[in-house]
């Protein structure tokens, strides 16, 4: 016979040892009335979030537009914020702002009665001191931030921001860390990183925090719009794994946390929670990056071949049954919601491997090819679908692994002409437009232009008028999905749990904003 | 040539010929069960690409989530979309491969090395051992990750790499082997008779260290199976090749939606490594032969379910009761085809203060006498009929606590290899103390009075030096007059001494004897003095009992035996001991004895 | 003794160079790869250049590796990269809540162990059936599965635990043992399996020697031989298991910091390596050779201690 007995009776063995441990734990934990039960249904100040790594640096020259900005973002004042309601670019810190006609230079005027958390005053000084410091240190900043040449204070209240050129993207970034404002004296002290001066809604409390894995920030008495923040204290924990970030949701000890589609009817089984979806936050789009033709594969110089691509992809069913309907389907990759997304191009590519095969064929691939591509953490639920999908027409996709820390620069490097790429969107059209442009930076790392593109980035680089430059991003968008210079597979959609007594609203895609959250009932 | 009854204490044979070794699997139910597990799913990963009904990542939109049963997705589909059986198998292959690598990477650089830094010189085992410490040393997991630019993220280069981190356990075990089978005789014998080092290395040494390398590799497979998984699982490494780790990960993130996708992998890894380990251990049994069924150790005198004492006087004292009454004792051990008698009936008597020897070759039964009268018998002997009486007071049926009430006290014995007798953790002087304390009820202080003034009296020459030693720091001869002195510490009135002298150098031997008729003489001790030696018992006894397979075959006055054997099995023995060339009497020895 | 051991943490730290050396050669393929991961997917070529001059990361490697080199000798191992903390008071923080789950758990593991396989050595019966069959679960069942099935069962389900985080003993000693009980049973199960099957083994094999039986003949009471003749010659081995336990444990604890979202060595150490935080992975690099170092030695003197002939003069 099969030893079976003796196993059994281990396992049953271990539980009871395991319960025998627990059981006096337990007793104390409920006598100690513990302060991480969450399902308490009275409306709290405090919210402990539940975040995944990231970089998580504060100093103003790095920080990021990542999660990391519930931390920092909460610590410094940004010139403008995203309202999370419309998604319009809010003033903030500024009283408000005007460009020059030439759009090169940008005058700011500070609101009154802004004070750091050391007590003294916000002057424009310390407005260009941190900019001309971001600008001119090598880091994350300066990589985004680069059409300004100098900032300078021409009064305590009046900032001007000189460019080298004009950058339509400007206004948006001063909602996000390029807005920033740090104090001017502190901006060389060696602790910078990781003990902030700012004139935010909250401070670090350096001694209950532990960097990289627990921020803990408190509320500013003194802060001039205390109304808009409603919690005390807010515990920013970072969880590798997802799934521990939702255990640490249902067992209470997160009270808001991002969750993924295949858990939110777990999230929805704790007693109270919420689910709220935001819809269109992160673009999956296939880049071709070697739309020249100058590599061993060079199919996708060919439009026909692009558009087969687009043509194999079932974009309903991606969105649909791969992510439950936590995804919309699109050819395009400007924020729905807003002003330079064109419905009637949603028609252009439907789900047809028939046309895509015949495309195919057309260029000079009736039995297809095969590509390399790679894969990472982030491709990972797409993988299986689209290498049936494209398999289906012909294209035969041979996934290659990379380390997380290559997922970017393998871009660059040349050696792949496909890559499934994951981008943030965020409702600035100006972003998105300069992925099609020379200037597109990791996703366009060929330069990729042609006249039609040259014409219409001249324009974009010369109307400052808002109204004027939506007409002229349209003009892009529509040739870029006509051209298909790339295949965005789905946007998908950020989904937030929070609990009883916690409230979360993003109509617009915004970057992590700690104004997201608020106190049910108020 | 009689046929010998190996000596129960040496059946613990280490190495088994090969055959026996499957004869034994095949034995063992455990070991047929998860050996027909582990090639069954080793057959399901191998021909994974044949027997699955899908691409393990062709993902099908219908089939997300798709609960067991499904047409065409027996266990259901995940939640990309692929079949969750077809996962299984590739998986299972991904594990096979893995297990092939991180086994093999480690058994090839474990036993290479540590053929090497075992069989060589110091230099070479210096460099080697340094080598393999910095290996082990080296931080495995992030080195893992480290590397996974190197290695691409796949999970074969993975493996390659924690084959290497692996090698220092086999390592070891195959230095170790080979240091121990080097101080063998027969790779002396090998090396004069001209063979060269290789060959030495290849059919010596891989042949003694097989069987450890064989169990090892069940539990490398083990090991590098769970690697991947949890290698996986943190998700280090490529995401299109199925593994359980994987499937335990997206199962896990899934667990709210369709928890028996968790449950899959967690079964399939779980009863896979399992198994591996259970075959493992049952090769483990196999290749260190067939063991007796464990017996609670230390439990007195015990009877055979059969047998009661046959004592001649039940209750009460008899007046002329010798000081050792064995009447009619019988011993037997498990065999293979049920319990063996190794002594029938022997009836010896010892007179308070006489010297009685009990001479026979190895495995005559001799030995298991003097353990029986001593109440140690090994877990699995039992007492089948008979008497043992110390004084008139019966010992067989006794429990290990009134036998312990004797021991010691009115009994006491001098064992035969000196060394291995004495605890090697402790120094002599706190051995001897504690005796001494137990059985005389002193202080502290007095026992250790005692204790010099014994090893002095046993012709010690520096008592303090002795007491203040480790065992392993005193000579064999210093050793065995510490156990004498041990043993008469507290005036026993029999004391048996088995083969006291046998593990000795001749000069050593004579002045022992010496010693132990003087010490009897000196307290009036009965000796009961087992040997296979007649130079010995000529020496000190008063009178002879000849045991041959079990049985008593002559008694008589050592003159009387010495000068007119009555059996042709004493007259054989005494006419070994004529043409005796080696002093210690090996001749007289059989294979058996060998230690 | 002492001179033995100066000797052995002077191989130690010839041992530590050698390694964080090796390390940072391994690494130096990555440093394109780390400051293009800190700077974010936007990030271009040419700002990645410019970041690798500001970090120091484009000098000739033996000079880079020396500065670290003399920083680490004064204590100062860098500045993390991502969170900007100091590495060595970071490593040591993470090192603090990874040890109080293993060494907590390895303490029980050791103390169960020797209790059990004394127990089944010298019972034989059920109790050695006991032995073996925790041992055998140990073995069979890897440690993944019972902290998953922990966290499901006592976390999730029935909530008695916490099913991530940690909590310093110093703000809730109640805190801390909720926090680290789950995972110290998983490791308590996992380091069971090796100790007890050798205490077990070892006693076995003490119990049949020679000098047991000859100090049974001397009237010794049971519990004397077993527990300090045969118990102390077992300990050797039991320790020389135990200290690789720690070793294995130790390194492992990766994937228990992982499922339990503990702010661990291990998590940190996979954290790091990666995004290729450069210096944090040195950190825990040195930090992780002069653990095992130290362990190793310890090892050997207690081995000194319980077993004469291995002792030093």
């Amino acid at each position: 016979m099969f030893r079976l007995p003796v196993l059994r009776r281990f396992r049953i063995g271990a539980v009871v040892a395991a319960i025998a441990v627990a059981l006096p734990l337990a007793a104390c934990s409920t006598g100690g009335g513990s302060s991480d039960s969450g399902s308490s249904s009275e409306a709290t100040d405090t919210l402990n979030l539940a975040i995944p790594p990231s970089a998580l640096t504060l100093d103003p020259a790095q920080m990021q537009p990542t999660n990391s900005r519930y931390i920092w973002g909460s610590i410094y004042e940004s010139l403008a914020y995203w309202d999370p309601q419309t998604g319009a670019v809010t003033p903030w810190a500024a009283k408000g702002w005007a460009y020059s006609p030439d759009g090169k230079t940008l005058t700011i005027q500070l609101r009154d009665g802004l004070t750091f958390s050391d007590g003294s005053a916000v002057l424009a000084s310390d407005v260009a001191a941190t900019i001309n410091r971001s600008v001119n240190t090598s880091g994350y900043i300066q990589s985004v931030d680069t059409a300004v040449a100098s900032a300078e204070a021409s009064d305590d209240k009046t900032v001007l921001v000189h460019f080298k050129y004009y950058d339509p993207k400007w206004v948006s970034l001063m909602g996000r860390e390029v807005g920033v404002i740090a104090k001017a004296s502190n901006l060389n002290s060696p602790d910078i990183a990781t003990n902030p001066i700012g004139s935010g809604p909250y401070t670090l409390d350096t001694q209950a925090s532990v960097p990289g894995t627990k921020y803990v920030l408190r509320k500013r008495k003194d802060y001039w719009d205390a109304e808009s923040f409603p919690f005390s204290t807010i515990n920013v924990n970072i969880v590798n794994d997802p799934t521990a970030q939702l255990n640490a949701f249902k067992a209470g000890q997160a009270n808001a946390t991002i969750v993924t589609s295949q858990q939110v009817s777990g999230a929805k089984a704790v007693e109270g929670a919420t689910v709220t979806q935001v819809d269109a936050t992160t673009v999956y789009w296939l880049l071709f990056l070697d739309k020249y033709g100058k590599s061993s594969n060079p199919e996708f110089k060919d439009v026909r071949v692009r558009q087969a691509v687009n043509y194999a992809l079932d974009r309903d069913g991606i969105a649909n049954k791969l992510l439950q309907g936590h995804a919309t389907p699109t050819d395009q990759v400007f924020f729905p919601s807003r002003d330079v997304f064109d419905k009637d191009l949603e028609q252009k590519y439907p789900y047809d491997p028939a046309k895509a095969k015949e495309l195919l064929a057309q260029a000079g691939y009736p039995n297809g090819f095969t590509i390399e591509i790679p894969s990472s953490q982030a491709t990972q639920q797409f993988e299986p679908t689209l290498s049936q999908e494209l398999g289906a027409v012909g294209i035969t996709l041979k996934w290659v692994p990379i380390p997380e820390s290559q997922t970017a620069s393998i871009i660059l490097t040349g050696q792949y002409q496909l890559y499934l790429k994951q981008s943030g969107i965020v409702s600035d059209p100006y972003t998105a437009a300069l992925y099609f442009t020379p200037d597109g930076g990791t996703v366009n790392p060929e330069k990729y232009t042609d006249p039609t593109i040259t014409s219409i980035y001249d324009k974009i680089t010369t109307t400052v008028d808002p109204k004027q430059s939506i007409e002229v991003y349209k003009e892009l968008n529509n040739y870029a999905v006509d051209q298909a210079l790339a295949a965005p597979v789905t946007m998908t959609a950020a989904l937030w749990a929070t609990s009883q007594g916690v409230t979360f609203v993003d109509r617009a895609g915004l970057p992590s904003d700690i104004r997201q959250f608020g106190v049910a009932g108020k | 040539m009689t046929t010998l009854i190996p000596d129960p204490a040496d059946q613990q044979i280490s190495s088994v010929p090969r055959r026996s070794v499957w004869r034994q699997l095949l034995r063992d139910p455990q070991a047929i069960m998860t050996g027909v597990i582990i090639v069954l799913l080793s057959l399901f990963g191998l021909l994974s690409p044949l027997i699955s009904p899908h691409d393990p990542n062709g993902a099908s939109l219908d089939a997300i989530n798709a609960s067991p049963g499904t047409a065409g997705y027996l266990l259901g589909g995940d939640e990309s979309g692929r079949d969750i059986l077809s996962q299984l198998f590739y998986s299972l292959q991904t594990s096979v491969v893995s297990a092939v690598i991180g086994a093999g990477v480690a058994l090839a650089v474990g036993v290479i090395a540590g053929l090497v830094g075992g069989y060589f010189g110091n230099a070479v085992r210096s460099g080697t051992e340094w080598l393999f410490s910095l290996i082990l040393t080296f931080p495995g997991l992030i080195t893992l990750i480290v590397l996974l630019p190197l290695t691409h993220g796949d999970y074969r280069w993975t493996m390659l790499v924690l084959g290497v981190l692996l090698s220092p356990g086999t390592y070891r075990i195959v230095r170790n082997l080979v240091l121990g089978v080097k101080k063998e005789l027969y790779i002396d014998a090998a090396r004069v008779s001209g063979l060269s080092d290789i060959r030495i290395l290849g059919r010596h040494v891989l042949y003694a260290v097989r069987g450890p390398i064989i169990v090892n590799t069940a539990f490398l497979m083990g090991t590098a199976i769970a690697s991947q998984s949890g290698l996986a699982f943190l998700g280090v490494g490529a995401k299109d090749v199925p593994s359980f780790g994987l499937m335990i990960h997206s199962g896990f993130n899934n667990i709210d939606a369709a928890p028996l996708q968790f449950v899959w992998p967690c079964v399939a890894l779980g009863v896979y490594t399992g198994c591996m380990v259970l075959f493992g251990n049952s090769l483990r049994d196999a290749f260190s032969g067939p063991r007796p069924k464990r017996q609670k150790p230390a439990q007195g005198l015990r009877l055979a379910a059969t047998a009661a004492p046959t004592s001649a006087v039940v209750d009460g004292e008899r007046v002329d009761e010798p000081m050792l009454a064995v009447e009619d004792l019988g011993i037997s051990f498990p065999g293979s085809t049920g319990p063996r008698e190794v002594v029938k009936g022997v009836s010896l008597t010892v007179d308070p203060g006489e010297v009685v020897g009990l001479v026979g070759e190895s495995g005559s039964g001799k030995t298991q006498t003097a353990f029986a009268v001593l109440g140690v018998l090994a877990p699995e002997a039992r007492v089948t009929r008979g008497s043992v009486r110390i004084e008139g007071r019966e010992l067989v049926g006794l429990s290990e606590s009134e036998l312990r009430s004797l021991r010691g006290r009115v009994v006491s014995y001098i064992p035969q290899e000196p060394m291995s007798n004495l605890d090697p953790s402790f120094t002599v002087g706190a051995q001897l103390t504690e005796r001494v304390r137990r059985t005389l009820k002193v202080s502290r202080q007095e026992a250790r009075q005692t204790v010099l003034d014994l090893l002095a009296r046993v012709e010690i020459p520096d008592p303090q030096r002795v007491f203040s030693s480790y065992p392993h720091q005193i000579s064999g001869g210093m050793a065995q007059r510490v156990l004498i002195a041990g043993a008469v510490a507290s005036r026993p009135r029999l004391l048996i001494a088995d083969e006291p002298t046998t593990a000795l150098d001749v000069t050593v031997q004579a002045e022992i004897l010496d010693l132990l008729r003087g010490l009897q003489k000196e307290f009036g001790m009965a000796i009961l003095l087992v040997t296979h030696n007649f130079g010995v018992v000529a020496d000190i006894c008063d009178r002879i009992a000849v045991m041959q397979g079990g049985e008593i075959v002559e008694t008589g006055t050592t003159r009387e035996v010495f000068h007119t054997p009555k059996h042709p099995y004493t007259r054989g023995l005494l006419d070994a001991i004529l043409d005796e060339s080696a002093p210690d009497g090996d001749s007289a020895r059989t294979i058996g004895a060998a230690r | 003794m002492l001179l033995y051991a100066l000797r052995r943490l002077g191989i130690g730290v010839v041992l530590a160079v050698l390694v964080t050396f090796i390390t940072y050669l391994l690494l130096s393929t990555s440093f394109r790869d780390m400051v293009s991961t800190l700077l974010g997917p936007d990030a271009t070529p040419d700002s990645v250049t410019g970041r690798l001059h500001d970090l120091g990361y484009d000098r000739p490697l033996v000079v880079q590796y020396g500065d670290w080199l003399a920083h680490a000798v004064r204590g100062d191992l860098g500045t993390s990269l991502f969170t900007s903390q100091a590495v060595a008071p970071a490593v040591l923080s993470h090192m603090v809540v990874t040890m109080s789950i293993v060494l907590p758990g390895l303490a029980i593991a050791l103390i169960l162990s020797v209790i059990l396989g004394v127990w089944a050595a010298s019972r034989s019966g059920a109790p050695d059936r006991i032995a073996q069959g925790i041992s055998l679960v140990g073995h069979v069942v890897p440690a993944l599965l019972t902290a998953i099935v922990l966290v499901v069962v006592f976390a999730v389900e029935l909530k008695i635990f916490p099913a991530t985080g940690y909590v310093q003993f110093g703000d809730s000693p109640v805190g801390w043992l909720r926090s680290t009980t789950l995972p110290v049973v998983v490791l308590v199960v996992a380091g069971m399996a090796a100790i007890t099957a050798q205490v077990r083994g070892s006693m076995i094999d003490e119990l049949g020697k020679d000098y047991v039986r000859t100090l049974r003949t001397a009237g010794l009471p049971s519990w004397s031989i077993v527990l300090k003749h045969a118990l102390r010659n077992a300990g050797s081995p039991a320790l020389t298991v135990t200290s690789l336990q720690f070793i294995q444990l130790f390194s492992h604890s990766v994937i228990i910091e992982n499922v339990f979202a503990l702010p661990g060595f291990g998590s940190f150490a996979f954290t790091s390596a990666q995004s290729i935080d450069v210096p944090v992975i040195m950190g825990v690099t040195i930090v992780s050779v002069v653990l095992v170092t130290v362990v190793n030695l310890i090892a050997d003197i207690v081995n000194g201690y319980l077993n004469p002939k291995a002792r030093l003069h």
